[in-house]
């Protein structure tokens, strides 16, 4: 696998091989990330997108002793807080963006339901626990992407945690006892 | 010392990222003791459960011939903008613009108004000695619009900072206090149009000194030249306009 310096100066050198290959290694991240904080396809896409194309824009500006994956990771977590803002500016029908939650919506599952309580946390929480636990990103580089120290990443997650094993409770899938209803 | 819940907490939130959790010896007599951590441990036994079902579900995928397109577009725009940027021009700032094309607006207004009075003005006061005394400019002064061309050719083609320094050369020259009577005949009194005798301290070299009231040209176009030429007279003067 090639370095992360020698793959951005050959993306600064503008060949397309490396470009390429610098998509094809943080698309999926990228993605996964919008698609989990915007639920909806289309603007996942189009954020995912911007992502790329401001990070190539501001290639220069990547400084080689830091991991490129948390500065890529966090263009991508800035653009999906600029998309949250700009859907909150102009509000559309749950129709329209909720693809995640319609994929199963006749028998919600576990993970159905989590992804219910994913939606109510903050966005600074969310976006933590997508890294942590969707992405896999260390406490290290969601601290370096989120530009917050490693214990303030710790205690969101365990607020996110917390926050989602309440909802849990509420909505009867886990019982006070800390054990998993059957409901199915 | 015992441990509380809190604590304990507290010691699970520091191990999220090893799995499973080593435990201190406190934490684990704590379990022992406390039904509600037990409770609380059981539940995110469930929570992790739920993470793992989560993560396993599909997310599409997106099309790197997509992004990559859109880099290379940008790409593309940005090495447009480097060309651009190649060009040894400098561009005045937005300021200077302003000032320049206020400025420029101001003499060619001043132009048309010279010209549309001196087609205006009767013979007898174009003919008459003192004036035409003052027409007689002499040869090492360089026409007004000459200069304000020069001026204007220096912000389009020279720097910015050139263009400023012009501009506050201009700001440090003298004010001009000295009155110049011109002594003229008196225009015909039935006609408001005629511009009003101006008085000369010096027939003999007009053009030594400088005209400071313009404005008591005759009204009402004579009004907007005095103003004209009173504005010129204090930012070039040197280089007064001929009053017809």
């Amino acid at each position: 696998m090639i370095d992360d310096s020698v793959l951005v100066q050959r993306c600064l050198a503008n060949e397309v091989e490396a470009i390429r290959t610098f998509v094809d290694r943080f698309q999926g991240l990228v993605f996964g990330l919008c698609f989990r904080m915007l639920q909806q396809r289309e603007d996942a896409e189009d954020v995912t997108q911007e992502t790329f194309t401001r990070a190539f824009r501001h290639l220069r500006q990547w400084q080689p002793e830091r991991s490129l994956k948390p500065w890529v990771m966090a263009i991508a977590a800035n653009r999906c807080r600029t998309r949250l803002a700009r859907r909150l500016r102009q509000p559309q029908s749950s129709g329209d963006w909720q693809d995640v939650a319609t994929t199963n919506a006749t028998s919600p599952g576990l993970a159905e339901e989590l992804e219910k309580a994913l939606e109510s946390l903050r966005e600074d929480h969310r976006l933590c626990f997508v890294m942590f636990y969707q992405q896999e990103l260390s406490i290290q580089e969601i601290s370096e992407a989120l530009d917050c120290p490693t214990g303030t990443v710790k205690t969101w997650l365990h607020r996110a945690r917390k926050q989602m094993a309440e909802q849990l409770q509420e909505r009867g899938v886990v019982n006070r006892d800390g054990y998993e209803l059957h409901r199915f | 010392m015992a441990m509380n819940c809190t604590d304990f907490e507290q010691e699970w939130s520091e191990q999220l990222d090893s799995t499973p959790p080593e435990w201190s010896a406190a934490a684990t007599v704590h379990l022992a003791d406390c039904a509600d951590c037990r409770r609380w441990l059981a539940l995110q036994s469930v929570m992790d459960r739920a993470i793992e079902d989560w993560k396993q579900q599909p997310i599409p995928s997106i099309s790197t011939d997509r992004i990559l397109a859109a880099i290379l577009a940008v790409q593309a725009d940005q090495s447009v903008v480097v060309a651009r940027a190649d060009v040894p021009v400098s561009r005045p700032s937005r300021a200077l613009s302003t000032i320049s094309a206020s400025l420029m607006t101001t003499v060619t207004a001043m132009t048309l108004l010279i010209v549309g009075w001196s087609f205006w003005q009767p013979d007898e006061l174009v003919k008459s000695p003192s004036v035409a005394e003052l027409e007689a400019v002499p040869e090492d002064v360089a026409p007004v619009t000459a200069t304000v061309a020069e001026f204007w050719q220096d912000v389009r083609t020279g720097s910015a900072h050139a263009a400023q320094r012009t501009v506050q050369t201009w700001d440090q020259l003298p004010t001009i206090t000295q009155r110049v009577r011109v002594t003229a005949n008196t225009p015909p009194a039935e006609s408001n149009a005629v511009p009003a005798p101006i008085e000369v301290d010096s027939p003999s070299s007009p053009r030594t000194e400088l005209i400071s009231e313009w404005s008591n040209l005759t009204r009402p176009l004579g009004q907007k030249v005095g103003t004209a030429l009173q504005f010129l007279g204090t930012v070039l003067p040197s280089e007064a306009p001929p009053a017809s």
